[in-house]
């Protein structure tokens, strides 16, 4: 009686868009230090910005000129966000170009402010920004205030299947997801990684070997929010409605939960908190089905045994599920090769990997030439 | 203008006796408890309770002592059971704070749990209710007739803070607190036990959070939600006192109170900003606060002065001064 | 011959023995083919009662169909919430001897989740139940979680009704989101009139930044100057603990606008709140009062200051109500028999949710979600519930509302305050009794 592939579907795509801020908080708190309190505002970013530019978009594209929070524009969209699907992907693709900007160049404002009150407060500085933000936002006519926008419209709407759209949007979830993930790993497993890890410890000894600090901080920030930013984009798409109300500091600190418990400091850990709670929720309702009508209401021991859970399982594992990893650069990885440790024993094989190694190394150069970074 | 003065003081004595509280475990434990708020709420609930249960008009020393005896209760099994296992295992500070979350949770959807069978036994709506405490309305004092219930409010704020004080002081167990949060291993080393300590410390914490929900069930009505709400607003108060320093909480709260008083009206009248700008209001002036004068000291590092084009205002007035002597 | 008389009498008896013995050997291999004929017709019989048996144990047993519900147990709606879910168990209960008297073999399983009154959260809930193979789901409360659904339901056929949803972007025909409540445009309607017709030209419309109170304003505000009123409207943010500075505000500003009456468009929580601060205040204690449905049922307005403040301000409200509804009256009766005070807003609308979709199943004789809603829409057009009349428009929402003008009073018969109807808006026309 139950439908195991549609409950994949549903847990995955929302496994996949709560990873991305996972990972993202898991770069900012496990390997920086920075105790973001706000995450939930890039988020709120990134979704009101692709509700708004996919809708006008789609509007201004039709010819309709109604105002994008009102009933005739849901209607209107409703009828024409099928027809013409490269519109829906390209207006996809734009929406995450732009919340990646925008969000992104929001982190990088303000960590001005914040790296001015110090580290301990950065987290209460965000999130008051957070807050203050979706206040303004309900008062904000232009993204319909309080009542949010509805009706924005599906990248794969062109399609009849629903199963097919659904599938089609998971497997696009997931592999941002991978992207975002093998970035990350890429980013922590080189030098920068170190660095990073070296502002976390001591910030001043950082500071005293002649590292940038404040610019790190500041580009991590950048990187980390716009990316936030993303997961908001493909949040929006999924729900198809935006309400300011929807990104409330409840959010971070779920948010905060999966890093934690999954281990800080390692992107699986992020992965593997995010997975189990979001299976938790989902698996826990099944004591409404087997006490329905009993007196203690079996919702409320639902959230005591999430509550329970977090704390049984930092105290066995105070570090999170997983530990914390050394970075890996290429240097390591020869290391470990050269010492005969784990990589084969015969000199053939030792030698393909190092050249395998070399070849990557190249390719990382190429990217990070891409992405206008120096190698420090 | 005197409603609002009035609304402000009250607020002022709620914040302060939810904000020191906070501070005062963090300074010491290095535990920003994310479970306070289920302190105020249950803190709050007692009373009603006692009320509702034995259908009594609650007197006051009973529904201080309870209160107050209920948060330190839960403040200490807390500390038992979640945070002394983390403590001994030399955990970071974050998992702390995440087991506090986790706690704060349990604790929360128990006593939801608890006021759901409450209110089918005893067919009285608890979600959203108010004790029935033995205050009269008013009384006449020199000829003009005072609400009771702000008197008591400034009274008993006064009081505990007196106390307080005397307690941090001049106590031997007092001091005692004060060096195990100022330096751990001076304090230790001096004979003092750190997990008496805590358990003491969280004993006051727990209690007085406890306190301030009462204050803040003769204010208004309470539901399980109201410490999770003014939780955040609780926090602010506690960053501007830099999470480790008493009296500038104190601070923190009257600035905060002022300011979702005071200030929205000013703003209301004088910009046409709409009454619900309040709780950006409230952010704002703890953002500008903390951006103007960076509390120092706090668990975390020095405040970042190192900003290549970004320099203070006094620091260059600073300058000039010493290039004009 | 004398002397071979026993030898005869001993031939005679073996004789008899051995044809005794011969005879009864043959008469029980006959017998026993007899036996195995007749064991094979008793079988056989047999077999078929026996599936006689099942068919008529098919036709006998009662189906189970199981409706799911979200309701919000914890968060900000936490109060109505809990008191919704005793609502939807005693529907549940009725709808179940229904069916029982009726002889129509099905049961109806509530499964109640709870959706914090968050959005996402209401999302989830709606795949699990749909995971589980629940096709007919009644709730969520809130409009904004009502959005976040719409997609999921709309492409997986699931049938939603909402009892209290009332947001006017909601109005979207040809999904599968239903609402047994009236659009709030029709209520503001209602409530202009009231204003009009109790003599006050200007107001203060004192309403949550929310959805619902935003756009009951606009509507408001609309009618009221349609009628030739003045309004100004003041939102104040929702979810805070508390109020005071808010209505402190609200005093000095209708004060300087001198306005004759303030309406107070709120949810249960902070109407009380707001109420339990007003009353302190000397000159809203001065200005007559009036309210949606939003703070009704709530047992605050009970309390004696804050009744005797809506004595002193002739607080009137509208509610969306059919007054003199048996059916109303004997529901309120029983639940309060049950619980011990009065049910709260959109109990009525929340039952006949409960109802509607019970006998909706029961007409589409299939647990199929576009046939149950198909025939969800025809058994509207001819149910009439403790809601009044539940026909649906073309957009899926209540077709006719009629509202009830309501006020807190002190009852000589139970010596304590009461809510009290004592009036009525219906096409056009208030009539009062005072």
């Amino acid at each position: 009686m139950f439908d195991v592939v549609s409950f994949l579907i549903s847990w995955l795509t929302l496994f996949g868009i709560y990873a991305i801020l996972a990972l993202c908080l898991n770069m900012e708190i496990g390997y920086t230090g920075m105790a973001n309190f706000g995450l939930v505002a890039f988020f709120g970013i990134g979704a009101f910005i692709t509700a708004y530019i996919s809708i006008s978009t789609f509007l201004s594209f039709y010819g309709y000129n109604y105002p994008v929070y009102s009933l005739d524009a849901i209607i209107a969209i409703g009828k024409v966000a099928g027809k013409t699907p490269w519109l829906n992907i390209a207006v996809f693709l734009l929406s995450l170009v732009l919340s990646f900007l925008v969000a992104g160049i929001a982190g990088y404002f303000i960590s001005y402010p914040t790296l001015r009150v110090g580290p301990a407060f950065l987290g209460i500085t965000i999130l008051s920004f957070g807050e203050m933000l979706r206040v303004f936002m309900k008062h904000f006519e232009p993204t319909g205030g309080a009542y949010g926008i509805l009706g924005i419209p599906h990248p794969f709407a062109w399609v009849s299947d629903p199963l097919i759209k659904n599938i089609s949007y998971l497997t696009l979830t997931l592999m941002i997801l991978a992207g975002v993930f093998i970035y990350f790993e890429l980013l922590a497993n080189s030098p920068y990684g170190r660095v990073l890890k070296s502002v976390r410890e001591d910030e001043v000894a950082s500071l005293c070997m002649g590292k940038p600090v404040p610019k790190i901080k500041a580009e991590l920030l950048f990187v980390a929010s716009g990316i936030s930013g993303v997961a908001g984009a493909l949040y929006a798409f999924y729900l198809g409605s935006v309400t300011p109300d929807m990104f409330i500091t409840t959010v971070t600190f779920e948010v905060w939960s999966m890093v934690i418990l999954g281990g800080r400091g390692n992107n699986f850990g992020a992965l593997l908190g995010t997975s189990i709670f979001t299976l938790l929720n989902r698996a826990t309702s099944i004591l409404n089905f087997m006490f329905p009508g009993s007196l203690i209401d079996p919702n409320y021991i639902r959230w005591m045994i999430t509550g329970a859970l977090i704390v049984i399982v930092l105290i066995y594992k105070p570090k999170g599920i997983l530990p914390e990893k050394p970075i890996k650069t290429e240097a390591w990885k020869i290391f470990e090769v050269r010492r005969g440790g784990r990589i084969g024993l015969k000199l053939i094989r030792t030698k393909v990997i190092v050249i395998a190694l070399i070849i990557v190394r190249y390719i990382k150069m190429a990217i990070y030439w891409l992405i206008g970074r120096e190698i420090i | 203008m005197m409603s609002e003065l009035i609304n402000m003081t009250w607020y002022m004595c709620m914040y302060s006796l939810m904000a020191v509280p906070l501070t005062l475990s963090y300074r010491t434990s290095r535990v920003l408890n994310f479970a306070h708020g289920v302190y105020i709420t249950i803190g709050a609930y007692i009373p009603v309770l006692i009320s509702k249960g034995l259908s009594i008009k609650v007197p006051i020393p009973l529904a201080l002592f309870t209160s107050f005896a209920t948060g330190a209760l839960l403040a200490v099994i807390t500390h038992i059971l979640v945070f002394s296992p983390l403590i001994k295992r030399r955990s970071a500070p974050v998992t702390l704070m995440i087991a506090s979350m986790g706690a704060w949770i349990f604790i929360k959807y128990m006593f939801y749990a608890l006021l759901g069978v409450l209110q089918k036994m005893w067919m009285t709506p608890l979600f959203y209710t108010s004790p029935n405490i033995d205050i009269p309305s008013t009384i006449t004092l020199v000829g003009i007739s005072v609400d009771t219930k702000f008197l008591f409010a400034l009274t008993l704020t006064s009081i505990v803070f007196l106390l307080l004080t005397l307690f941090l002081t001049k106590t031997k167990t007092g001091m005692a607190i004060r060096a195990v949060a100022d330096n751990l291993e001076l304090a230790q080393i001096s004979g003092i036990s750190r997990e008496r300590t805590l358990v003491i410390t969280w004993a006051i914490s727990g209690g007085l959070a406890a306190i301030g929900g009462l204050i803040w069930s003769l204010f208004a009505y309470v539901s399980p939600e109201t410490g999770d709400s003014v939780i955040l607003q609780v926090f602010a108060c506690s960053v501007i006192g830099g999470l480790v320093n008493l009296p500038l909480t104190f601070v923190g709260s009257i600035i905060i109170s002022s300011s979702e008083n005071i200030l929205i009206v000013f703003l209301h009248n004088y910009l046409g900003t709409p009454l619900s700008f309040r709780p950006f209001i409230s952010f704002f002036v703890l953002v500008m606060t903390i951006l103007v004068r960076p509390p120092a000291g706090a668990g975390g590092g020095l405040p970042y002065r190192y900003f290549p084009k970004f320099k203070t205002l006094y620091e260059r007035a600073l300058r000039v001064k010493k290039n004009n002597v | 011959m004398a002397a071979q008389l026993p030898r005869l009498l001993a031939f005679l008896v073996i004789g008899l023995l051995i044809g005794a013995g011969a005879t009864y050997a043959y008469m029980s291999s006959v017998m026993s083919t007899v036996h195995a004929d007749l064991n094979a017709k008793i079988e056989e019989l047999n077999g078929k009662i026996s599936s006689l048996q099942s068919i008529i144990n098919e036709l006998n047993r009662t189906v189970e169909y199981k409706i799911g519900v979200t309701l919000p147990l914890t968060g900000e709606l936490a109060d109505v919430g809990v008191q919704w879910r005793t609502v939807v168990e005693m529907a549940f209960e009725d709808l179940n001897k229904e069916m029982q008297k009726y002889g129509i073999k099905v049961k109806f399983t509530p499964v109640i989740q709870d959706d914090k009154a968050l959005p996402t959260e209401a999302l989830v809930v709606i795949q699990t139940l749909h995971q589980a193979g629940i096709k007919v789901i009644i709730g969520p409360a809130a409009s904004s979680q009502v959005k976040a659904v719409k997609s999921y339901a709309d492409e997986n056929k699931i049938l939603v009704i909402s009892p209290s949803s009332t947001a006017p972007t909601l109005a979207i025909p040809g999904d599968y989101i239903y609402r047994t409540v009236g659009s709030d445009a029709g209520q503001a309607k209602a409530l202009a009139a009231l204003i009009k017709s109790q003599g006050i030209n200007k107001i203060i419309i004192f309403h949550r930044d929310d959805e619902y109170g935003v756009a009951f304003e606009e509507f408001l505000e609309r009618e009221f100057k349609a009628l030739g009123g003045t309004a100004i409207g003041m939102a104040y943010a929702t979810g805070l603990p508390d109020y005071a500075s808010e209505v402190a505000q609200l005093s000095a500003r209708a004060k300087e606008e001198k306005v004759e009456g303030i309406v107070m468009i709120t949810f249960d929580t902070d109407g009380v709140n707001i109420l339990s601060h007003a009353k302190d205040d000397s000159f809203l204690l001065s200005l007559r009062w009036f309210s949606s449905e939003g703070v009704h049922g709530a047992w605050g307005l009970l309390e004696e200051d804050i009744a005797n403040f809506i004595k002193a301000t002739h607080l009137l409200g509208t509610r969306p109500l059919f007054r003199e509804n048996p059916l109303l009256h004997e529901f309120v009766t029983r639940y309060k028999a049950r619980t011990g005070h009065d049910p709260p807003v959109f109990s009525a609308n929340l039952y006949d949710a409960v109802m509607l979709a019970g006998w909706a199943i029961v007409r589409a004789g299939r647990y199929d979600g576009e046939a149950i809603r198909d025939s969800l829409v025809e058994v509207a057009k001819k149910y009439y519930g403790t809601s009044g009349l539940t026909m649906f428009d073309d957009n899926g929402d209540k077709l006719f509302q009629d509202y009830s003008i309501w006020t807190v009073k002190f009852s000589e018969r139970e010596q304590k305050y009461v809510y009290v109807e004592v009036g009525s808006y219906s096409a056009g026309v208030i009539t009062l009794e005072e």
